[in-house]
């Protein structure tokens, strides 16, 4: 057979596959680093977005909108190219982290603001009439129902999140996609190499989407 | 004791409390009763402090809220229970769970002494055996009353009632008309009721106020206001409930 699915170009992919788990390891790295920010990020400007402070909220709006409506691909470019020219200085893997985190958590902040404002007002009332102290409120009875609330959109951001490290292959950022890209350029061989790249997010994203939707199924069945 | 001195409060244009003068003693059975937007679960509401009057002063055991800081009316707060219309037990906690937490994160006793307080509590209120039962698994009535035993295991000076049974089914007011008048009969806390339940009012309060537009219109014991009552509004609005 002969084509871009050849036998001989699969061969020489498989040859090539050690390359790829190395590029694979790094998208891991780069997700799991990446989420854990956009998390911590997420829960902080999500608090805050239903609390008093104004200004800060005036801030977290700004720094949502422009992270929500502006293309990954041009945040990740200003991070890496124009940030060194005034002197900060990162790591193409802390690029990928920080680009993702800040992204992803201007999403996160909305699907945790939300999730709160979902828990009935009267649930603050019990607990404050009870004498806990509004930190209390929110850690002891608020956030624990809002999980449960936000968890399913959060998880699909997971997943969004881990298609989307593919955007650092642009500033050469070692991970699966870099690797596909590269090497299918110079060895002009395609047809495997983005299928058996599929394959490799699908291992990732797949497991997360069927948790998201065990967990949907599971939320409607306890209201 | 608490004490309303003057209270004037209004939500925007609308003046709920139009200068309230009250004194409440210690250990007493209050029942407020009133048309609805007369002001009666914004009078309960001022007690903990949930709504905060313009002007006036309200003194609750010798603390004037108006001067509070947070700090202190967090404090304050533990030992003034309240039980809402909507019961609003904590749905992520099971009923045992639902009368400790608050306690033993606020530290109000020992470890073992909130959870045999609790136990207590809910074996009075007659659910025991839902100790592991989550609210979702419990009937209105059933919910009402752990609210009950969960204010209690706070162990309150003070504890406030907003239409405790206005949201149950009618076959489950009863059951926890019953805890409240147990409740009210064995415990020397103050208790407040908002509720439009007569007979429950005149079997257990020491005294009745009538509040209408913002202002006390009667006050008496049951047997005055309920039976003789002094103003033509009073008796007019009972007219109204009782038929």
């Amino acid at each position: 057979m002969n084509g871009p699915f050849s036998i001989a170009n699969w061969r020489a992919w498989f040859n090539a596959a050690p390359l790829f788990m190395r590029g694979y390891g790094q998208t891991l790295l780069i997700s799991l680093w990446g989420l854990v920010f956009a998390l911590i990020i997420g829960i902080l400007a999500g608090v805050a977005l239903t609390g008093r402070n104004r200004p800060l909220k005036l801030f977290l709006r700004g720094y949502m909108s422009f992270f929500q409506n502006t293309p990954l691909m041009i945040q990740v470019f200003i991070l890496y190219n124009v940030l060194p020219k005034l002197g900060v200085r990162m790591g193409v893997v802390t690029v990928g982290v920080v680009g993702l985190a800040l992204y992803t958590g201007a999403y996160a902040a909305d699907i945790v603001a939300s999730a709160i404002r979902a828990v009935p007002w009267g649930q603050t009332e019990a607990a404050e009439s009870q004498g806990l102290s509004r930190v209390q409120t929110l850690v002891f009875v608020i956030l624990p129902q809002a999980v449960k609330v936000g968890l399913p959109s959060m998880t699909n951001q997971a997943v969004n999140l881990v298609k989307n490290s593919s955007i650092m292959a642009v500033i050469a950022g070692g991970e699966l996609m870099y690797v596909a890209d590269s090497w299918s350029g110079s060895n002009l061989i395609y047809g495997p190499t983005f299928v058996m790249t599929a394959v490799l997010y699908l291992t990732i994203c797949l497991p997360i989407s069927l948790f998201a939707r065990w967990l949907e199924k599971r939320s409607v069945r306890n209201v | 004791m608490i004490t309303f001195e003057g209270v004037h409060l209004s939500f925007g244009k609308n003046e709920v409390l139009k200068g309230i003068n009250l004194t409440i003693a210690t250990g007493s059975k209050t029942v407020v009763i009133g048309p609805s937007g007369g002001g009666k679960s914004t009078l309960l509401r001022t007690i903990n402090f949930f709504e905060k009057p313009q002007r006036g002063r309200v003194v609750v055991n010798d603390h004037d809220l108006m001067k509070a800081a947070s700090k202190q009316l967090y404090r304050l707060r533990q030992s003034i229970g309240m039980v809402f219309q909507s019961f609003n037990l904590y749905p992520h906690k099971t009923a045992l769970e639902n009368l400790t937490m608050a306690p033993l994160l606020l530290k109000r006793g020992g470890k073992d002494e909130i959870i045999d307080r609790a136990w207590e509590n809910l074996k009075s209120v007659g659910l025991e055996e839902k100790a592991s039962s989550y609210p979702s698994q419990l009937s209105g009535g059933q919910q009402q009353r752990v609210a009950i035993a969960r204010a209690l295991t706070m162990n309150p000076e003070i504890l406030l009632f907003d239409e405790p049974t206005s949201a149950l089914d009618p076959e489950m007011i009863q059951e926890v008309l019953d805890i409240m008048e147990k409740v009210a009969g064995e415990k020397n806390i103050t208790m407040i009721f908002v509720t439009h339940e007569m007979r429950f009012a005149e079997h257990i309060a020491d005294r009745v106020l009538f509040l209408d537009g913002g202002i006390i219109v009667e006050d008496g014991t049951p047997n005055e206001v309920f039976h003789h009552p002094s103003t033509t509004r009073c008796a007019a609005f009972l007219g109204r409930i009782l038929h």
